[in-house]
């Protein structure tokens, strides 16, 4: 489905309510949408197919303020960033014990590992912005312009999070000794 | 760049694999809000408001306007019969648009 089919879709759903339409949107872009929830709630499938609905419900719903001028699925990414950051926020004036991601505990027994736990224990050193930054950036293949749409922050300051975000994966894949390609 | 290329070759090989839930769209189908559809039934029913209001404001006058030509009474109860049956489906219309609205 291309760009142009996205956008025919788009217009079904506003000009006539047409919720197959919307169906198929959701169709293409929920697989992307609740990987990106799973590696930012560290795997939690409950959490990242709720939020994700609730990401495809608020696009729903501001459907008309899609200009066209980014692809659906950067616009998709960018409500789904500010979902996650709005839970983030709930969570942390509700709890007192700050960020429910940064305070999880993520106990893997080494035995149990799967290739996705790689990647959550891989996730867990970084902080939320870090985290995003780098599934868009490494694991969605976005560019840095797109990156900085999505979560609203200027190029520099990705750049910044990224190079972060970098030595601290590369410290920790070093202390797992993990080689690259095997 | 080689260290940026590695870090995207590790979250490729270790990624989840895109899965399509086939009842993910369901789900969300299910909790859309029905805001929009509401909006358009009341627009409807505005719409049919005014045009029974607007037929029967038309038939009455005209019925009036014949009242006073005595040869025409028999057109004018032909009028009246008339009104009855606008009024009649306008009343049929909007109780189907409301029953339908409170269905949603």
């Amino acid at each position: 489905m291309s760009k142009n089919e996205d956008i025919l879709l788009i217009a079904k759903c506003l000009l006539n309510d047409d919720r197959r339409a919307y169906t198929r949107l959701v169709d293409k872009y929920h697989p992307q949408i609740k990987r990106f929830f799973l590696n930012q709630t560290l795997g939690d499938t409950m959490l990242s197919d709720d939020l994700a609905q609730e990401t495809f419900i608020k696009a729903y719903t501001c459907l008309r303020s899609f200009k066209g001028l980014s692809s659906f699925s950067t616009w998709i990414f960018r409500i789904a960033y500010n979902v996650f950051y709005d839970f983030l926020r709930t969570r942390k004036s509700s709890e007192e014990c700050g960020s429910y991601i940064e305070s999880q505990n993520y106990e893997i027994p080494s035995e149990t590992i799967t290739r996705n736990m790689d990647i959550y224990k891989a996730m867990q050193i970084l902080k939320p912005e870090e985290r995003a930054i780098v599934q868009l950036f490494y694991l969605e293949d976005l560019p840095l312009n797109k990156v900085s749409e999505i979560t609203n922050m200027p190029s520099g300051t990705i750049k910044s999070h990224l190079s972060r975000a970098r030595q601290k994966l590369n410290v920790y894949l070093e202390k797992e000794n993990y080689r690259y390609g095997e | 760049m080689e260290n940026d290329d590695k870090l995207k070759a590790f979250f490729k090989e270790h990624s989840q694999p895109l899965y399509r839930d086939e009842w993910f769209s369901r789900r969300v189908l299910h909790r859309l809000p029905e805001e929009t559809k509401k909006k358009i039934r009341l627009i409807e029913i505005g719409v049919w408001s005014v045009s029974a209001v607007l037929a029967l404001s038309i038939c009455f006058s005209f019925g009036k306007t014949i009242i006073v030509i005595d040869d025409y009474r028999e057109l004018f109860s032909i009028m009246t019969l008339f009104s009855l049956v606008a009024l009649i489906s306008a009343l049929v219309i909007l109780t189907d648009q409301i029953i339908k609205m409170f269905r949603i």
